[in-house]
């Protein structure tokens, strides 16, 4: 089991790191969130049949850490995507380069169901399905929010605004 | 396809991710046909490319603190021994339920279990003495040793398949197996017991009980008499087991093997 988990935290620590810092944007939230994801994944280790999922397991146990933490908070001021239609997108210049802390800001303005898909879709490149089965939603609600998400960061971070 | 549509499967396409699966091949195919052909939506596509591609970059650009990994090393250590130590404790008093519980039903059991009560025995026979005597046996010749020596195998085997120890020898004498007329089972105090029944060379009989651990508490069985029947009490070689000999008359002699008399010859009953 120690062999185990040991892998599991070389494997992937880094990216549950940075997983959890775009979710909270704080470096500290960030590594309690994967020292928390790692703990309950040694008590729950027995339920990972599949070492190739170990990823996506980690990731759904850390994004459930997270849910859990900012239940009682609703310290985020968000965007309310769902209440409009999708952002436009605007055709226009090819994209300069983003500055991260920048992106950060914005992620932190989406509500956590824009900002988790929207993470995954550019940070670990999950597919649709990939970000369906981690989240419990239809591809198609998966799609939906990550084309508003997706339109609303380009808007914010294409026009120099800081949102 | 038309612009609208093409502006539309553009948010789908994810160009560089092989299997990320987001459009059909007919759809990418499409696509990519309307593309080379409308200057404004190739440029569109170019833009979003940019847009993916600074944005995938912007968000893995997180620094990982240095020594993240060996504090979580550490954390994981921490929490393997926490856990180890829960799960002793869970064992630990899981084993002290299961004795408490094991204690408990065996403290229950003995409490419940009853007493024999050789007085009421001796009552019962006192009761059925009259009605069950064998009159007249003094003379009757009691088949010699081939009555006796079917009469204990017959009781030998019997006494094996109850897992019961040889009966008692009363002051160092055998009873008498010419004498043996049954054995088989009564209740007393609601448990089946096993019982041997002698008849006595003066009429009487003798029944020789034989009270278990597992049924009754047998520790502290005494002897009782009334004016025409008595009960003893006799330990075993074997644990758990106790007889307790029933029986007519003042003495046990009626229904055991005679003694030798060296200084006559011959048989003589004890008195």
């Amino acid at each position: 089991m120690a062999a185990g988990l040991n892998d599991l935290i070389d494997g992937h620590y880094q990216a549950l790191y940075r997983y959890a810092y775009r979710l909270s944007g704080s470096a500290a939230d960030a590594e309690d969130l994967t020292q928390e994801a790692f703990g309950k994944a040694i008590s729950r280790l027995s339920q990972l049949r599949e070492p190739d999922k170990a990823r996506g397991w980690l990731f759904r146990i850390l994004r459930n850490a997270y849910l859990r933490r900012i239940r009682d908070e609703k310290r985020h001021r968000v965007v309310p995507l769902d209440a409009v239609g999708d952002v436009a997108e605007r055709p226009g210049e090819p994209m300069p380069e983003i500055d991260p802390a920048r992106l950060q800001l914005a992620l932190n303005e989406l509500d956590e169901a824009f900002r988790t898909p929207i993470i995954l879709y550019y940070f670990e490149e999950f597919s649709y399905k990939d970000i369906a089965e981690q989240m419990d939603l239809p591809i198609g609600t998966v799609m939906s929010r990550l084309a508003r998400a997706k339109a609303h960061l380009r808007s914010a971070l294409t026009n120099g605004e800081t949102p | 396809m038309d612009c609208r549509e093409a502006l539309f499967f553009l948010r789908f396409r994810r160009p560089g991710v092989p299997g990320a699966g987001e459009l059909a091949p007919d759809d990418t195919a499409s696509l990519e046909r309307h593309l080379e052909s409308c200057p404004a939506c190739a440029a569109e596509a170019k833009a979003a490319a940019a847009f993916d591609a600074a944005l995938g970059s912007a968000m893995r650009a997180v620094d990982v603190p240095a020594g993240l990994r060996d504090r979580l090393f550490v954390a994981s250590s921490v929490e393997r021994g926490h856990r180890l130590r829960r799960r002793a404790y869970q064992l630990a008093a899981l084993a002290a339920c299961l004795f408490l519980t094991v204690g408990l039903a065996a403290g229950i059991f003995t409490a419940t279990r009853p007493e024999p009560d050789t007085f009421a025995l001796v009552m019962q026979a006192s009761r059925v003495e009259p009605a069950f005597r064998f009159e007249n046996l003094q003379n009757v010749n009691f088949g010699g040793r081939d009555l006796e020596a079917a009469n204990r195998a017959a009781l030998d085997a019997w006494l094996a398949s109850e897992r019961l120890p040889a009966l008692p020898q009363p002051d160092g004498a055998k009873f008498d197996l010419n004498l043996l007329v049954s054995h088989h089972w009564e209740e007393v105090q609601g448990q089946q017991v096993p019982v041997v029944l002698f008849r006595g060379r003066d009429g009487g009989f003798a029944k020789v009980y034989a009270f278990r651990s597992t049924q009754f508490r047998i520790k502290h069985l005494t002897d009782a008499a009334d004016s025409n029947c008595q009960a003893r009490v006799f330990s075993t070689d074997r644990s758990g087991v106790m007889y307790v000999v029933v029986f007519t008359g003042p003495r046990l002699d009626p229904f055991l093997e005679p003694q030798r008399n060296p200084g006559a010859g011959g048989l003589a009953l004890r008195v």
